[in-house]
């Protein structure tokens, strides 16, 4: 990476300055060739393709054409890092890397965005399962008829639970939790001595242990 | 009988006259299958008043086995660990559809008990036990956890019916005939509970052996929670053919897990049940970190058969949230805050009682200071 200041107008550093990918010395490298006119109007030109990038509202101004003329003089001007034949001004500065294309908060903007989608796709669904009285793999039940705690069934609806219960009380819908399931680990590995022998106690146990993982 | 229908509905007017006549019949019929079904019920109840008042060994009885006690039952299903190998595949089912299977091998040596099973279902896994050594391979995450399983105080006492065993005051057995499962035959027994803090129990206990070959947990209602059997079973396996099975891998490769808790005491804990609840005792205590500045204490309940669990650790409004009583199959899990001058504590109580026993244990669980 060039960090000297010689050069009249170092443009790769002038674009990652205004994209603040340069720090410590090569930041302030970077700000000591901000010294002359050329790299302060180069800066200024980049700030615009940015900010016109970013807003593309800004781009379809057609009026200024001193402006579109200037811009896309000064892209020709460029260097081309590839040999595309750019007949249309608007669509050089579409074949070049765009000027934010760095930039993380834009790629933060469209993960979040596809989280969002994500997020609600998953809410809708959550949302359709549980109302449903026997989801396969969540489920409901009842409180039961003493207390006002609620009951909620891990796999599926429980019978005796719903049988013993009134329909007083909220239902809820819980999903796995995997510190339950470790607490159900731990209690199953003190009831694995079974005074009904081995069938109740031991086999179930190490048998059983997989749906509640 | 599909025939006379069909000509009853081609001559209406002669038919009512059939039906009013075979209504008749049927009356007859009827009664007579009720009368029949009373004396069967009668007899049935008789022979088992004798059983039960000629203390089960009274001689006058005419047919079946004589009736055990529940400790003589315990007892029996206790020895069948003791029988020289079988090999099998065994499958538990709870209420809420979930299934697993496993494939068992069981080989007694003197002493020397040696287990193995292999989950056939879930992700995989292998438990070998010896005695009380219990060693799980998770080959998919590497994992290795060996722990040492701890017999409550209750087998010295369950063994000599004459002492203070309070298993039998809080349930009582009764036997339901016989039933075949997986290729055997089996004694069926109901031990039904006493009150209604603990599910009923069927176990079929295989004829020869006692070896528990099915087991149902049911609630007061008599629905099946949960189910566990044999599918297939091989009790007369040469020992030498099913040894090898029982060889433990070696753990090259794998991470080792040791449960990391000490052996404690609730008292030292600081915690203590101001109301035992009926006919369960406590057993053991253990502390365990869960956090780097924080530690979990597990104190340990049982009447016998079913088993309570209280997981009692500083509340975090970070990791604890949802006050309630969630169930899977017979286990149920009740989750409660508990504030006292000192602080908040959460509580998790875990066992294969109903709902209302865990609420007895944590409100009567109190801090000591």
């Amino acid at each position: 990476m060039k960090t000297h200041s010689d050069t009249p107008c170092d443009r790769e550093q002038i674009s990652a300055l205004a994209d603040g990918h340069l720090q410590g010395r090569e930041f302030s490298a970077a700000l000591q060739g901000m010294a002359s006119d050329e790299a302060r109007e180069c800066w200024h030109v980049y700030q615009l393709i940015g900010d016109v990038l970013r807003s593309p509202e800004l781009a379809a101004c057609g009026r200024d054409a001193a402006f579109v003329d200037r811009l896309s003089q000064r892209l020709r001007s460029e260097a081309t890092p590839a040999p595309l034949p750019l007949p249309q001004p608007v669509r050089a500065d579409v074949a070049r890397p765009a000027a934010n294309d760095g930039v993380f908060r834009w790629k933060m903007v469209a993960g979040l965005a596809s989280f969002a989608a994500v997020a609600a796709v998953g809410w809708s669904v959550l949302g359709g399962i549980g109302p449903q009285p026997a989801g396969p793999q969540l489920a409901q039940g009842a409180a039961p008829a003493g207390g006002g705690a609620q009951v909620i069934s891990l796999a599926a609806p429980v019978p005796a639970v719903a049988a013993s219960a009134q329909h007083e009380a909220p239902l809820s819908v819980m999903l796995r939790d995997p510190r339950l399931d470790e607490l159900l680990a731990a209690h199953r590995q003190a009831a694995s001595v079974s005074a009904l022998g081995s069938a109740s106690g031991f086999l179930r146990n190490a048998t059983f242990e997989g749906p509640a993982r | 009988m599909i025939g006379t229908a069909r000509r009853w509905t081609a001559t209406p007017r002669a038919g009512g006259a059939g039906a009013r006549c075979l209504g008749g019949w049927r009356g007859v019929l009827r009664r007579a299958a009720v009368l029949w079904c009373a004396s069967g019920v009668l007899g049935l109840a008789g022979a088992q008043g004798v059983g039960a008042f000629g203390g089960g060994s009274a001689p006058d009885r005419m047919a079946g086995p004589p009736e055990r006690s529940v400790a003589e039952w315990l007892v029996r299903l206790q020895q069948a660990s003791r029988i020289p190998s079988y090999v099998g595949t065994f499958v538990v089912s709870s209420s809420s559809g979930a299934m697993s299977s496993a494939r068992i091998w069981h080989v007694c040596e003197g002493n020397l008990q040696l287990e193995r099973v292999e989950a056939l279902s879930g992700a995989p896994r292998s438990t070998y036990r010896r005695n009380e050594l219990v060693v799980t391979f998770m080959p998919e995450a590497r994992i290795v956890r060996t722990e040492r399983r701890v017999a409550g105080g209750m087998f010295p006492n369950l063994l000599n019916p004459g002492g203070n065993f309070s298993t039998a005051d809080h349930y009582s057995a009764r036997e339901m005939g016989r039933d075949r499962v997986a290729g055997f035959d089996a004694d069926v027994v109901l031990l039904s509970p006493r009150d209604d803090l603990r599910f009923g129990y069927r176990i079929w206990s295989e004829k020869r052996t006692g070896l528990v070959v099915k087991t149902q947990t049911l609630d007061a209602a008599g629905r099946v929670l949960e189910q566990a059997a044999f599918s297939e079973l091989q009790l007369d396996a040469p020992v030498r053919a099913a040894k090898p099975q029982l060889a433990m891998p070696s753990t090259d490769g794998y991470r080792v897990e040791k449960p990391e808790r000490v052996r404690t005491s609730a008292a030292d804990e600081g915690w203590t049940l101001k109301a035992p609840v009926a006919g369960f005792q406590p057993q053991n205590c253990y502390r365990r970190p869960v956090s780097p500045s924080a530690s979990m204490v597990q104190w340990i309940f049982s009447d016998g058969l079913a088993t309570v669990s209280l997981f009692m650790e500083p509340f975090d409004a970070q990791r604890h949230g949802h006050e309630g009583v969630s169930a899977m199959g017979a286990t149920h899990t009740l989750t409660r805050r508990l504030t006292d001058p000192a602080g908040a504590w959460w509580i998790t109580a875990v066992g294969e009682v109903p709902p209302r026993t865990l609420r007895a244990f944590v409100d009567g669980l109190e801090r000591k200071n």
